[in-house]
């Protein structure tokens, strides 16, 4: 091959891997931000790739559960279960006892699943098993066994039996993808269990742990304060979102900036529950 | 034959890395063993062909996890060129090929991920990716990248022969 035809070959290359590198930017900019729906190509290979991604996974949450099961049975499991099982519930009697008469009123009912959203509020809540994960930490975003065919809709809310997990951003027939509150680009609105009147913002963050601010600086929060969502946005009001580790300053010295460890262990979940909250139940 | 085994090989492999390979990342760093595949495809094969493996990989990959798609395919794809364009001068049989091309493609990624990321209007962290999580995420990938290259070169290799004979 002379010298000529090679470099006529390369130019060549060049400018299809060019114009292939500039169509790549173009679909990100597509596809980026909120969509209401997920395209029929990526609809069809999700309903292709989540059942093998479920069928990977089944073996690896069975081994799971067992040694988890081996591990708590070492650590008299029946005692801890117990215990956790009282603790979650002192942390509802506390919620029901702090929160208004009014706001009871609103929140009747809140013992169906994780005993924190009104049913009333929300249609059936589908239960589904996480199933692959992004690999990279840009966005903290999963993939749940349940889509479209089992009732699951855009910003549905995702829950744990520990608390808010995040919220729905794409939906397959048989799989949808959660973007879980730790994410930077979540934030939810919360207020604090002790005071109600105490409210604030939380974003994710690069970490699993959670930055916020309230919004007016002149109310107090503490260490150890437990934040819970304040029902503005789409998240419910009362599920438990963390608790707060450290108080400081923001960047602009006029907010109280607080740092917060979610009750969910992003790293540990497998479980979640998804509730649709524009239907009425 | 060669195509459709390599197109299976990173076809398992985006959901094994989506999957399992959860599992076993160190801290919070993971293995991008789709990027590490096309490095070792692109040192081996010839350029249109890991263009191709790029294209595909990336625009699965996109599709899987993505928040949106392009990034992966846009990066896939560069690496893939870029490493063509070097191919003729490359030492293969060094272990430092692997090494050095695994460190460099792993940088780029996290660069030009974070480029994106934040071209596209979402919120990102910088003092993160400056940390030292991320110099444990270089040096996973970079140990994973030469058991790759390595079981590529011979799986190449093998195919080779068998085309001869």
């Amino acid at each position: 091959m002379t010298a000529m035809s090679k470099s006529l070959i390369n130019r060549k290359t060049a400018t299809i891997i060019t114009i292939l590198l500039i169509l790549a930017v173009i679909f990100m900019g597509i596809t980026s931000g909120e969509r209401e729906k997920v395209s029929v190509i990526e609809r069809w290979i999700g309903n292709v790739i989540t059942p093998i991604q479920r069928a990977v996974m089944t073996p690896i949450h069975g081994i799971q559960d067992r040694v988890y099961d081996i591990a708590n049975f070492a650590q008299l499991n029946q005692q801890n279960q117990e215990l956790e099982q009282s603790l979650i519930e002192k942390e509802q009697e506390l919620i029901e006892a702090r929160l208004s008469e009014s706001e009871l009123e609103e929140l009747r009912g809140l013992q169906e699943s994780l005993n924190f959203v009104s049913a009333a509020d929300h249609g059936e809540p589908v239960s589904a098993r996480i199933i692959s994960k992004s690999h990279a930490d840009w966005f903290n975003v999963f993939t749940i066994n349940a889509g479209e065919n089992h009732g699951i809709v855009q910003d549905g809310v995702v829950l744990s039996e520990k608390g808010l997990v995040g919220r729905v951003i794409e939906v397959g027939d048989n799989w949808a993808r959660v973007m879980s509150i730790s994410d930077s680009n979540s934030s939810v609105s919360f207020k604090v269990l002790r005071d109600a009147n105490v409210e604030g913002i939380v974003q994710g963050s690069v970490t699993d742990s959670l930055e916020g601010y309230l919004f007016d600086p002149r109310m107090e929060i503490e260490i150890g304060d437990q934040l819970v969502t304040s029902g503005q946005g789409i998240f419910p009001e009362g599920v438990l979102i963390g608790e707060v580790t450290e108080i400081g300053k923001s960047s602009e010295q006029l907010l109280d900036a607080v740092k917060v460890e979610p009750a969910v262990d992003f790293q540990k979940i497998n479980r979640v529950l998804v509730l649709d909250m524009e239907e009425d139940g | 034959m060669n195509k459709i085994i390599i197109i299976g090989i990173l076809t398992v492999n985006i959901i094994l890395q989506t999957t399992v390979l959860n599992f076993v990342s160190i801290s919070s760093a993971s293995l991008n063993t789709s990027l590490l595949l096309i490095v070792a495809i692109s040192v081996y094969l010839e350029p249109k062909e890991s263009f191709l493996y790029a294209l595909y990989t990336g625009l699965l990959l996109d599709t899987v996890t993505g928040v949106f798609i392009g990034l992966n395919t846009f990066i896939f794809l560069l690496v893939a060129y870029g490493i063509s364009i070097i191919q003729e001068e490359m030492v293969k049989e060094s272990y430092l090929t692997p090494l050095v091309l695994g460190m460099v493609s792993i940088v780029l990624y996290n660069f030009l991920s974070l480029f994106f990321v934040y071209l596209m209007g979402y919120t990102v962290r910088l003092a993160h990716y400056f940390s030292f999580n991320t110099l444990i995420e270089i040096a996973y990938n970079s140990v994973f990248m030469l058991l790759i290259y390595t079981l590529f070169s011979k799986f190449y290799n093998r195919r080779i022969k068998e085309v001869k004979y």
